[in-house]
């Protein structure tokens, strides 16, 4: 309604008042709407109150009257902050970082036959998406079947791939742990080679060395050796 | 002494229309400026500070809702303020209640300022924004950012897409798919 000039608003207005079902439909849209939202409010809401309990300094009055101008200060603020981490962040990584983008190259995917029936279809077809970049897409796909199928080792190794496409690694890992606890799987040698960055990458030294120990990567030897130099230093 | 949120604007439209964009800062002062007085009442009335969490979150989501469908439009700060109070403080004593071993001090019972008429349609209008809360938690990782995205943070499709890595296109494209999911969902439930 808000993107609608006055004149379309008044003959929306008009017809909704006589159209029962264009009215339900409106309502509908509307509490959809506001429940999408009240998700999101509730999850802030928590955020808040931690804020709360952890005493943060009160703003004060005038502090407050000049909010609009704080804001875009506070705006300004966080971007040229961000703008220095960004800087620092991307000419110094992290060694665990360094060795990671050396050793990380993405899983390449499955052959696909696109079969007809359904669900492979969707599962086929989201890899074509995988394989071909549109990583978001595999994702939506990939996780409606494997909300249906939580244990379907092949799903769960290739949303762990996915994530990790994304530079996501903290969603990749509870995915590939899945993998990696299946010792019958065929993905698990690879399960563990990509947690183990994944871990790395994370900062989680000691846990992903157990990992990347249990995978079969032809690298796995230099890693594990770059890893210990690493310690070293 | 502590100022509540809207001091900061200079007329009502602003901060409605701050309320109705979800503006961050402005839901995070307003939250801190108006839950100790809400704890208080609850501590002071037999509850426990998890309680006062409980009815205040409530009570800030239901004004917020009802600012949303314009059934409530608040004509300064201390209107917004005493709204969101008046509300913890009925649901807490409407919870106080439930509970007969407690026994409650009288106040005035004819007011509940977030409950007018149409109360029949009001509940099963609430029904329906439950069912649509519990829906959004399943719906896929992917979706959540997408509508979160355009609904709730009010960005641009263009905006979306650059931050998903998707086209424009796409992304319209997914959030009408990713809304459509969720109708279902509701509905099949």
């Amino acid at each position: 309604m808000q993107e609608m000039s006055a004149e379309e608003q008044a003959a929306f207005e008009h017809r909704l008042a006589g159209d029962q079902v264009l009215q339900f439909k409106v309502n509908e849209m509307k509490l959809l709407i506001i429940g999408i939202n009240e998700s999101m409010l509730t999850q802030k809401l928590e955020i808040f109150h931690e804020e709360v309990k952890t005493a943060t300094p009160v703003r004060s009055i005038q502090s407050v009257k000049k909010y609009a101008y704080r804001k875009w200060l506070a705006a300004a603020s966080v971007v040229i902050l961000a703008g220095i981490t960004v800087f620092y962040f991307a000419t110094k990584p992290s060694l665990q970082e360094q060795l990671y983008q050396t050793y990380y190259s993405a899983d390449p995917g499955l052959m696909t036959t696109m079969s007809s029936a359904s669900d492979n279809y969707t599962f086929e077809k989201a890899m074509v998406d995988y394989k071909s970049g549109d990583v978001w897409n595999a994702i939506e796909s990939w996780e409606q079947l494997q909300t249906a199928n939580p244990l379907n080792d092949t799903l769960n190794y290739f949303l762990g791939s996915a994530w990790l496409k994304l530079d996501h690694q903290e969603k990749a890992i509870p995915y590939l742990q899945q993998v990696a606890n299946k010792q019958a799987s065929v993905f698990n040698a690879d399960a563990h080679w990509y947690l183990g960055l994944a871990l790395l990458q994370q900062g989680n030294r000691s846990e992903a060395v157990a990992e990347i120990k249990k995978s079969d990567h032809p690298q796995k030897g230099a890693l594990l050796k770059d890893i210990s130099n690493m310690n070293n230093k | 002494m502590r100022q509540n949120i809207a001091s900061g604007f200079n007329d009502q439209v602003s901060l409605v229309r701050a309320l109705k964009a979800n503006d961050d800062a402005v839901l995070k002062i307003l939250y801190r400026d108006n839950y100790p007085k809400a704890e208080r009442y609850v501590l002071e009335n037999s509850g426990t500070e998890e309680d006062a969490k409980d009815v205040f979150q409530e009570a800030f989501i239901a004004a917020w809702r009802n600012i949303q469908l314009d059934k409530f439009y608040p004509e300064n700060e201390t209107a917004l303020a005493g709204y969101i109070f008046q509300i913890a403080k009925f649901k807490w004593i409407d919870r106080l209640r439930a509970d007969k071993k407690n026994r409650v001090i009288s106040i005035d019972e004819t007011i509940r300022p977030w409950q007018k008429e149409n109360e029949e349609n009001e509940s099963n209008d609430d029904d329906f924004i439950q069912q649509v809360k519990k829906s959004f938690k399943n719906l896929g990782e992917v979706c959540r950012e997408i509508l979160s995205r355009f609904y709730f943070k009010k960005e641009s499709l263009r905006t979306i897409a650059s931050h998903t890595g998707l086209t424009e296109a796409t992304a319209r494209n997914n959030k009408y798919r990713c809304l459509q999911r969720l109708r279902e969902m509701v509905k099949t439930t």
